[in-house]
Order: structure tokens, then C-alpha cells, then sequence
């Protein structure tokens, strides 16, 4: 037997291999599998009596066919004699991967020659064996001729070139089925990350989550966003930082400085994969090996950018992660854009919504902040009846808008000092459905009508102007009616100066029931009266008032 | 020991290759099946500890062989995760099924499906099974 390595070859046919051997050594062919270097890496089995001795008798044999192997050239099969005249003839056949030779396979077999006495002497005496025994031991090992082992070894070559194709085939399947993983894993982050990207969700929350899916989903080992405030906003660069970085918040943001100004084609991405051997980065290299820089801009404006830093197996940034996190920086800038414009909006809108209110409040000095008091009020006790954040910032507007109908009395009327008249008091009284109708052709603040319709209802239904009563009256208008009058007492009037808080205390539970919702009634006079009243200044400028 | 071994069952063979390939990565042993019927009848020869399957598939579909293992005492603690088009949901009867664990959308995370796996088995080692 010819001792056999250990390889870890999954490129050389194993179980196939000892199918064949058994197959052939019944037309009296014994063979053997060979490595790229010369290595015996399988033989057949043990019932070729005088194959397996002759290999463990004869160190000439051995090494002559370990020579064979070595030389086995891409273009078999070869069939020659081992050694000239000696009647042992071997077949070689390459097995190959592709264009590259990876082994071979030998097959010996023994031609009609051998039976010469001359022959067999020559034989015997190279390899040290002894006569008679080889010739009984072969008397039973068939013979064939040169022709028919040229057929043998064409159909030889066929097994083995089968074979590769084959694994060459499945070599591919794995080789496409992992990036066919891959690919799936990336078509999920996207799927992911996308269904996060809604206007609501705050941009520090959206790169946290993007960051730890990148981290999941790539070989990167750690990422940092910088994140810009807008233009005209003086505030910080928020940095969000995912995965084992060594690095500070001064540090990332010097690196981010770096990044951005250094020059490079426009849309590109930065990548420095030995950042230890630039003299631009190396201040970094206890914590950083390599890095990619991404942008984040749209439109010439620039929100700021993220780095991929490090890659967990130690290699340089290829074009694989580069391309996926390059798309979800674009994305992800868009979706920074849509923020923005949504935040200017917001701004925007709440900017003229105030510039409108303070007009009308400021033709009667008396009334300066009025509504922006009432909003921040209406707001206050919202929140205390257990209303959720998003639906009190509503309140907040209804309360801020409930007087617009104001725009529509005479100034007259509005700025008289003293009682007015009864036809005064009517003309005064159409306010809410004045600022009504102007509300229904906005949409978007449809539902902040009951506010301004409603605010000078009563719950015992003597209010105006349509006299409902009880849970009749719009939760809104019965928020919005106890704030304008807890501003109205505590601030002074031109009839009359403001009143003391434990007057308009006492005047609040007066009127719980009548006036007033009761249950609102309650909740604020068990809140802490006096520190409302005083946030309540701060949130719109008042005028005289007294304590 | 001896590997765990999980069923998977696919007519589109890209699938069971992706899956084989990670799932074996994992460390399991994994057995194929190329329709529903072919599932079914593995699922009772070899009990495997998990079964991945698609829901549509010749011969018997994912629910379909749910049903089946589900009917008989002898599979029916196995845990099964089903393949889905996105978008497609199960009915009610179908939900009632109690060997269906998980419902994944194709195109799946590979790493989702493994993480799935093993809470799956960490459920069946808690129910001391």
C-alpha cells in the first residue's frame, strides 16, 4: 500500500474514485488518486493481491509512479510503460477544475509482455521482488494489450472529465447560491430601512436603526453619521455612532471635517483604505484603519454624511458594500430633505398662524397675547384631562385661533372703553361664527371650528350662538371657554382692573356647572393655580396685571 | 453531538440551496425536499427538529402539510417556519394551525430565518420536549 496524505481536497473525486476502482479492477486495473504535488491521496481497495504488494514491497514502484503523477500533463491521457520493458503499463489522466490541473488519476494494468521470462526477470530485479511469487501472484491479473488499454484509457479520461464538470457545476451553485444570500439579505435592509423613512421619525432614531442594520447586513464594522443643523439654526452636530468605534464625538467630527473637504469627484465617495499610511489620517490610526465617506446632500444642500469605519475581516472596502451603503446614503438624503422642507413647513406655518393672531390681539392693548395665553392654557388643560401630545398640540392652535373672528367687528366696538351697548354686545357676539367661516375654507384646520365656534358656550346652554348645553358643547369650545375666561380675570380689562388669583379661584368653582365643564373646572383648580397663571404670562405678554 | 436536523422543502431549488448552504454553515444537517408530498413523508421518516417550507409547492402545499403533521400525534410538536410571497397572508383556519410558528416573506434575510431557527429551538428545549 502506498501511504496515503491527508488533504482536504473536495476538488479531487473521493466516493466517486472508489467507484471506479472497484469497477476496473475487475478487468484487472488498479488505481490510484494523486494530488497537484505528487501526494497518493486514495489507492485501491485490498483485494488486489499482486498490485498492493508490489507497492508495499517496492520503493522503485512507488516513487516511479509518484513521478508519473507529477508529470501528468493538461492534455492526457498518457500510456506508456512504467519503465521501458518491463510489461507494467500506466494510464495517467489529469483531473482538472476548470483550465487548471488539480491532480491525477493512474490506472496500472499489465500487458501480454509480462508472461515473458525475460521480462518478468527484468521486472522482478528492478523492483527487488522475488520471482516466483510476483508470477503467482499476477497469474491471475488479466493482460491487455496496447490498443485495448488506449481504449481503457480514453474511457478513463471520459469518468474524470465528467466528473469535474460536474464539480465545477456545483463549485458555481455554492459560490451563487451565497451571493444569492447576500443579495437577499441587502434587498431586506432596503425593504427595512425604507418602511422607516416617514417624516414623523427624527432623523438621530432613523440613523440608529440604519446604522445597525448595515452592521448586520455587511462586513463594516462600525459606522458614524454627522448630521448638520439647518441653515440660520445655531445648534450642534449630532453624531450617531454604531458597532465597537474607539473614537470620540471631537474626533469623528475632526475626521468628518477631514472627509468633506478633501477633494475628490463630485458624487464620489471617499475611500482611504490604509489610513495608518496617509499623512492626512494617520493622527487617527489608534482607532482607525480604513474608512468610506458618504455624503448626505440633495439639491446643493448638505445635511452631512455618514462613515463606514473598519471592516470586521480586516480587508479593504470593495465596491459591494460601497454601492449598497452609497444607495442608502441617497436615500437617506432625500429623506433628510423631506424632513427639512416638512420642519420649514411647520415653521412656516405656525410663524403666520402667530404674526395673524398678534394683529388682531394688538388693536386693543388690553388684549396683547390673549390668544397665544389661552393657546398655551387650552394646551395646559388638555393635557390634564389625559389628552395624548399629538392631539394637544391641535388644541394648542384652536386655542390660539379662537378670537380670529374678531377681525370681523369695528374697531369701534372692539376698542371702547366701558360697557357696551346691547347692539354693541350683538355686534360683538357674532365673532365665533365670523371665525368660523373663515376656518371652513382651510382644511387643514378644519377641525379646530369647535373652538372657534363654540368658545362662549355654557353648559347650562345660556351661551352664544347656539345655546348648547352639557356634552353638547364640542370638547374643544369647553377647553377653550375656561382658559379665555381664567385669562380674562387675571388680566386687567378696560372696564375694570385684573382680579387676584384666589378671586378668580373662587369665581372658577363659582361657575363649575353653569359656566364651566365641571370635571375641567376641577382639574385645574386641584393644578397648581398660581404656577399656572404664571407660565401662562410667559407664553404671551401681557398686560397690566395684578397679583 | 450529533447535529440537529432541519427539513427544508422548496420547488425552487435556488432556495434550498441558499438555505442548505447557510443553515449547514450553522452547523445543522439538512434534508431536502423538492415538493409537498416529498415534505411529508420526510417529515415522518426522519423527524427533524425544525421544518422550513414554502407555501406553494406541488403536490401538497405548505399549509397542506401542516395540516397533515399537525393531524398526527407523532409530528405534530414540529416546529414549522413557512415561505410566502410578499404580501400574502394566511386565513384564519390556517393561523389555527398550531405547528405554525412563523410566517417569513420571500425575499427572506437568510440571517433572519437562522436567528428564527434558533429561538425556535430555544422554545422547544424551554417546553422541555
Amino acid at each position: 500500500m502506498i501511504g496515503l496524505a491527508k488533504t482536504g481536497a473536495d476538488h479531487l473525486p473521493g466516493s466517486s474514485f472508489l467507484q471506479w476502482a472497484e469497477l476496473w479492477s475487475g478487468l484487472g486495473l488498479w488505481l490510484s488518486l494523486w494530488d497537484e504535488r505528487g501526494n497518493c491521496v486514495e489507492q485501491a481497495g485490498t483485494g488486489e493481491r499482486f498490485w498492493n504488494a508490489l507497492a508495499q514491497h517496492s520503493k522503485q514502484y512507488r516513487n516511479r509512479l509518484q513521478q508519473t503523477a507529477r508529470a501528468a500533463p493538461q492534455t492526457g491521457p498518457v500510456t506508456t510503460e512504467l519503465d521501458p520493458g518491463s510489461g507494467l503499463v500506466v494510464i495517467a489522466v489529469p483531473v482538472t477544475r476548470g483550465r487548471r490541473v488539480v491532480g491525477s488519476l493512474l490506472a496500472c494494468g499489465l500487458s501480454p509482455e509480462f508472461s515473458d521470462q525475460e521480462v518478468l526477470a527484468r521486472f522482478c530485479d528492478l523492483h527487488e521482488f522475488d520471482r516466483l511469487l510476483c508470477a503467482g501472484l499476477a497469474a491471475d491479473t488479466p493482460r491487455h494489450g496496447l490498443e485495448t488499454l488506449r481504449a481503457y484509457a480514453a474511457i478513463l479520461r471520459h469518468q474524470v472529465d465528467s466528473w469535474s464538470a460536474g464539480a465545477l457545476a456545483r463549485w458555481d451553485i455554492e459560490g451563487l447560491s451565497a451571493e444569492l444570500a447576500q443579495a437577499y439579505e441587502e434587498l431586506n435592509l432596503i425593504y427595512r430601512v425604507s418602511a422607516d423613512m416617514t417624516v414623523s421619525k427624527r432623523p438621530v432614531a432613523y440613523f440608529e436603526k440604519l446604522g445597525a442594520e448595515l452592521l448586520a447586513a455587511t462586513v463594516v464594522e462600525s459606522l458614524a453619521t454627522v448630521l448638520e443643523p439647518p441653515p440660520r439654526v445655531t445648534a450642534e452636530s449630532a453624531v450617531v455612532m454604531t458597532g465597537p468605534l474607539e473614537a470620540g464625538r471631537e474626533e469623528v467630527l475632526r475626521l468628518y471635517d477631514q472627509a468633506h473637504h478633501h477633494g475628490r469627484n463630485a458624487g464620489a465617495s471617499l475611500v482611504v483604505n490604509d489610513a495608518a499610511a496617509s499623512p492626512e489620517f494617520s493622527w487617527a490610526a489608534h482607532w482607525l484603519q480604513r474608512f468610506v465617506f458618504f455624503e448626505l446632500s440633495r439639491n446643493e444642500q448638505r445635511f452631512g454624511g455618514i462613515l463606514a469605519v473598519n471592516r470586521s475581516d480586516g480587508q479593504d472596502f470593495g465596491s459591494e458594500e460601497i454601492q449598497l451603503i452609497n444607495s442608502m446614503a441617497q436615500r437617506s438624503a432625500a429623506f433628510l430633505e423631506n424632513v427639512r422642507l416638512y420642519d420649514d413647513l411647520e415653521q412656516l406655518f405656525m410663524g403666520m398662524l402667530h404674526a395673524l393672531v398678534s394683529s388682531i390681539d394688538a388693536k386693543d392693548p388690553y388684549t396683547c397675547g390673549h390668544s397665544q395665553r389661552v393657546a398655551w392654557l387650552s394646551r395646559h388643560i388638555a393635557g390634564l384631562a389625559g389628552v395624548p401630545d399629538g392631539l394637544s398640540q391641535r388644541v394648542y392652535l384652536g386655542g390660539l385661533l379662537h378670537d380670529i373672528g374678531k377681525i370681523g367687528v369695528s374697531e369701534s366696538v372692539l376698542g371702547k372703553t366701558g360697557r357696551l351697548t346691547p347692539a354693541e354686545f350683538e355686534e360683538m357676539k357674532r365673532h365665533p361664527e365670523i371665525g368660523a367661516r373663515i376656518l371652513e375654507s382651510v382644511p387643514q384646520v378644519g377641525d379646530l371650528i369647535p373652538s372657534v365656534l363654540h368658545h362662549h358656550e355654557r353648559v347650562d346652554g345660556r351661551g352664544y350662538p347656539a345655546g348648547l348645553a352639557g356634552e353638547d358643547v364640542p370638547f374643544l369650545g369647553r377647553i377653550v371657554c375656561l382658559a379665555d375666561s381664567v385669562d380674562a380675570m387675571t388680566t386687567s380689562r378696560t372696564y375694570r382692573e385684573a382680579r387676584t388669583l384666589p378671586w378668580a379661584a373662587a369665581e372658577i368653582r363659582r361657575c363649575s356647572g353653569s359656566q364651566f365643564d365641571p370635571a375641567l373646572a376641577d382639574l385645574l383648580l386641584q393644578d397648581d393655580l398660581e404656577g399656572v397663571v404664571r407660565k401662562m404670562a410667559r407664553s404671551g405678554r401681557r398686560g397690566p396685571m395684578r397679583a | 453531538m450529533e447535529p440537529k436536523s432541519i427539513l427544508i422543502a422548496d420547488d425552487e431549488r435556488h432556495i434550498l440551496n441558499v438555505l442548505s448552504i447557510k443553515l449547514r454553515n450553522a452547523g445543522f444537517s439538512v434534508i431536502a425536499a423538492e415538493d409537498g408530498a416529498e415534505a411529508y413523508s420526510l417529515a415522518q421518516s426522519a423527524r427533524p427538529e425544525v421544518i422550513i417550507a414554502d407555501y406553494q409547492m406541488p403536490l401538497l402545499s405548505g399549509v397542506e402539510v401542516c395540516s397533515k403533521l399537525w393531524a398526527d400525534p407523532q409530528t405534530r410538536h414540529i416546529p414549522v417556519v413557512l415561505l410566502t410571497a410578499r404580501g400574502f397572508s394566511l386565513s384564519e383556519g390556517d393561523r389555527a394551525l398550531g405547528n405554525i410558528k412563523r410566517v417569513i416573506d420571500k425575499p427572506f434575510s437568510p440571517r433572519e430565518v437562522l436567528a428564527c431557527i434558533h429561538g425556535l429551538l430555544a422554545e422547544v428545549a424551554v417546553r422541555g420536549h
